[in-house]
Order: structure tokens, then sequence, then C-alpha cells
């Protein structure tokens, strides 16, 4: 844990927000939301792998689209197999 | 390409529906940064191509100069505005003794009518004025909703009229009877029930007898009322001839055409034959001038009609005695019935009795009924009253 986390765990302040970190939400196996994501790194109907500070975060299934795309935010629809932390494993 | 998307993500470009097609990327973007995106995209090696392109800013950029198309959009909301401003509908609900053109009728006279304009009426006064108008309106409401005027109004049971008491008269027999019953509500009863009575007699006296302390009496004089009912006898007589004509129809059938002009027919052409016993049976040909025209005032109805003559032949013929019996029967009762009608009168005993004649046959219905009797007669003075008795 370096020194920022520590402070900050200490001062009692939201993490997520002050060290951005990524946040997944998950509404059943068609409808995902990432915060925090630094870039995308593939993106087709299948697979859509993201770079945040934490890592890779892979999303594999069928028909995946991007609802909505802006710096640090990302809205994303499909029929989802797997979401995984971690790269290409395939 | 990812390289591109991700460039315009970080320089604060949203994008929506993004999705790969075949190698492209597709994402609707804001028209405010296409311009941007172009050269971010040109950067990164990639190539912008708009596709597609809707919303305000897409109008604007095409239509913005277009000040024709401006004026007529302009002028539409006007006329909507201006077509909302007047009545166009009268909706009337709840009136049942009044009909519709009734209470229009009677909106108009306050100025609402239909293609009026909205604004300018007190619709409470108006309501008022109505209410007060027509009292067995028990509850009245007028509001206008959009375009159209909602009329709703509560009818309530109209109060029982004031029995004003008129002029001094007796009430008197109308015809023969026997009083079965009387009331009396104002007046002196003259008859009682089970009195023989004939056309003409006083059954309830408009004079009042009051007996003073001194011995004398004093008369007052009122309007004789009260419900007087009594059993009459009526006969109804008929009769019925012997010999009618049975038709035997040919299966021929000849057509005559007629003008119709007005109310008076040209004969445009005529079979040369005899058609005195043939049925008639007429019918328009095609559709009159009217039809299309709509009645125009001054200008008659025009049209053709198509005549039929149904042929047959006469053969004359006898009815029986019984066939007799039961077509007079028929008619008999018919007649009685329109009788009991008329009169409001209940049936306590019928009898019916046929007599043969050189032309057929004649039948007497003899009946008794109970009926409402009396009438308006002329005030009998005691001095008549005592001579008569």
């Amino acid at each position: 844990m370096s020194r920022k986390e520590r402070m900050i765990r200490a001062l009692g302040m939201p993490e997520d927000v002050i060290l951005r970190v990524p946040q997944v939400e998950l509404m059943g196996r068609g409808h995902l939301r990432l915060d925090h994501y630094k870039s995308i790194l593939e993106f087709n109907e299948n697979r859509l792998v993201v770079t945040t500070s934490q890592g890779v975060y892979t999303v594999e299934g069928e028909k995946i689209r991007i609802c909505f795309a802006k710096m640090g935010e990302l809205d994303v629809e499909g029929v989802f197999t797997s979401v995984r932390l971690g790269g290409d494993s395939a | 390409m990812i390289r591109c998307v991700n460039l315009l993500l970080g320089r604060g470009i949203e994008l929506k529906d993004l999705r790969r097609e075949e190698g492209d990327v597709l994402a609707w973007i804001s028209t405010g940064d296409v311009e941007k995106a172009a050269s971010y995209a040109k950067k990164s090696g990639c190539h912008l191509k708009i596709l597609r392109e809707k919303g305000a800013p897409y109008w604007k950029k095409h239509y913005g100069n277009r000040y024709g198309f401006l004026v007529g959009l302009i002028l539409l909301c006007v006329g909507i505005f201006f077509w909302n401003g007047f009545i166009w509908n009268i909706d009337i609900r709840g009136n049942k003794t009044h009909s519709d053109l009734e209470v229009r009728s009677r909106l108009a006279e306050y100025g609402l009518t239909e293609g009026t304009w909205k604004e300018g009426h007190d619709l409470e006064k108006i309501k008022n004025s109505l209410l007060l108008e027509y009292p067995e309106w028990s509850w009245m409401s007028l509001s206008i909703q959009g375009t159209t005027l909602q009329v709703r109004l509560t009818e309530g049971t109209p109060p029982p009229a004031m029995n004003e008491e008129g002029d001094p008269r007796d009430w008197v027999a109308d015809r023969d009877g026997i009083i079965y019953s009387i009331v009396t509500t104002r007046g002196t009863p003259m008859v009682r029930a089970g009195d023989v009575v004939r056309k003409g007699d006083v059954l309830i006296s408009g004079t009042l007898t009051i007996p003073m302390e001194d011995g004398s009496t004093q008369y007052r004089y009122t309007e004789a009322a009260g419900e007087v009912y009594a059993l009459c006898s009526q006969e109804i007589s008929l009769s019925q001839g012997k010999d009618y004509i049975e038709k035997d129809y040919t299966g021929e059938t000849v057509h005559e055409l007629l003008l119709q002009w007005g109310d008076s027919r040209i004969s445009l052409y005529k079979p040369f034959r005899d058609l005195e016993y043939a049925d008639i049976i007429e019918e328009p040909l095609g559709r009159e001038f009217s039809d299309f025209l709509g009645e125009i005032p001054g200008i008659p109805r025009i049209g053709l009609i198509r005549r039929t003559y149904v042929l047959y032949e006469p053969i004359r013929k006898t009815y029986s005695e019984d066939q007799m019996k039961v077509l007079l029967g028929t008619a008999l009762q018919k007649e009685r019935d329109r009788i009991l009608e008329e009169e409001s009168g209940v049936l306590t005993e019928e009898s019916i009795e046929y007599r043969g004649t050189e032309e057929g046959m004649e039948g007497t219905l003899s009946m008794k009924m109970m009926i409402e009797m009396g009438e308006e007669g002329i005030l009998t003075p005691p001095e008549a009253q005592e001579e008569e008795s």
C-alpha cells in the first residue's frame, strides 16, 4: 500500500474518487458500467479490453457495443460470457 | 483505430453507440465536436466520415437559411394558436327534457356558438342565467376544454304544479254513467257512489254553503275539483260486406317512367294497356339531384321514378259466415282498444252480437268501462239548485 493510499484511508476520504480506483458495475449479463478506466486496448463485437490503474479488464461475449463513452467512463451492453481482471489469456 | 478512439475520448469528446462493423468504428458524436474529431482522427492516421446527421443542429445547418420555411413554420404556429382561440364544438350531456338543438339555441342567444372566439364570455353569468331560466335544471356546468364548449346538465325532479284556484265553476258529467267513487278536493259533492248520472249533471258543485250563527246561510263560490270515477256503457257497430275480390297474379309486370318535379309528376313513358287491375310499386330511379347538391331553397326536388304495375286477374268471391264473424270481431276489438286508449278507461264487461244483413253482416260490441268522469261546467247558483231539487 502506497503512502498516498495509507494517508487517504487514515483521513477517511473516498478512495475511488481520490485514487481513481476503477469501479465495475455489472447488471445481469447484459449491462456493464466501468468508471476510471484509462484507455481501450481492444474493442470488437466479442471482446472489450481496457486498461485501468489496477491493471487490465477483459469483457467477453456477443454483440458487445459501447452505449456511451467519455474520458474515464464506459457504458457497455451486450451478452457477456465473462468479465475478468487480467489481459489476454485466450 | 482504437488509438483514434482513445485520443478522442482523452480530448473530452463523448461517443455514443460505439460499435465495430467490418473493421470500421461507428459512433454518434456531437455536431460541435465533428471538426475537432476530424483533426484528431487525421493525427492518428484515421479518416472520419459522416454517415448520417440528425437533431436540431443538423436542421439549423441545412434549413437555417431557408426563410420561407421558417416563415411558414411561424405562420403554422400562429395559425394553430389562432385556430385554438375559437369554439369549434359544443358537447352537451345530461339533457333529457330539452333537446340538444334547444340548448344550443339558448346558448347562441348568449353568443356561444361554434366558430365564436373563446375569450370574452362570462360562462359563470351565462350558467346562472340559464339555471334561473330553466328551474328543472338542478345543476349546470359550462367550461371550455381546448376548442370544445362542454355543457353538463343534471335535471332534477320537476316541482309539483301548484293547484291554483281559478274562476268559480261546477264539475259536471261529460257522459251518462253510474258513479263508482268520488273524491272532492274543492267544492261540494252532489252525487254518491252508485248514483246514476246523465250528461250535464253536476257532480261537484262550486257553491260552498256556510251556515251562520244567526241561522242564516251564506254562499261562497269556488272552482270545483275532484276525482270522479264512473262506469259507462258504450256500443260500437261495424258492418262487413260479403263480397270481395281475390287477386290472381298473372306474373306480368309493366313499367312506367315518371319525372318528379317538386310535388307534381310527369309521365315520360306510359304503357298502352289497361292497368285497372294491378298493384302499383314506386321506387326512385337512380339518385335525385338534391343527393348531390343538397336541398336548395326555391329549387324543387327533381328525380326519376319507376312505377311498376303488377298485374292480376280479379276473382269475385264471397266470405262465409264464420269468416265474416272473424273479420268483424277483429275490427270491433281494434276499435274498442282505440276507444279505451283514448278515454284512458279500463274494460269491465263486453259482449258482441252479430246480425246478418243483405250486404253481409253487422256486428255490435257492447262494453262497460271504468273512466275518470267530468268536465268544467258553468256554476249553478244556489237558487237554481233549490228550484231543480
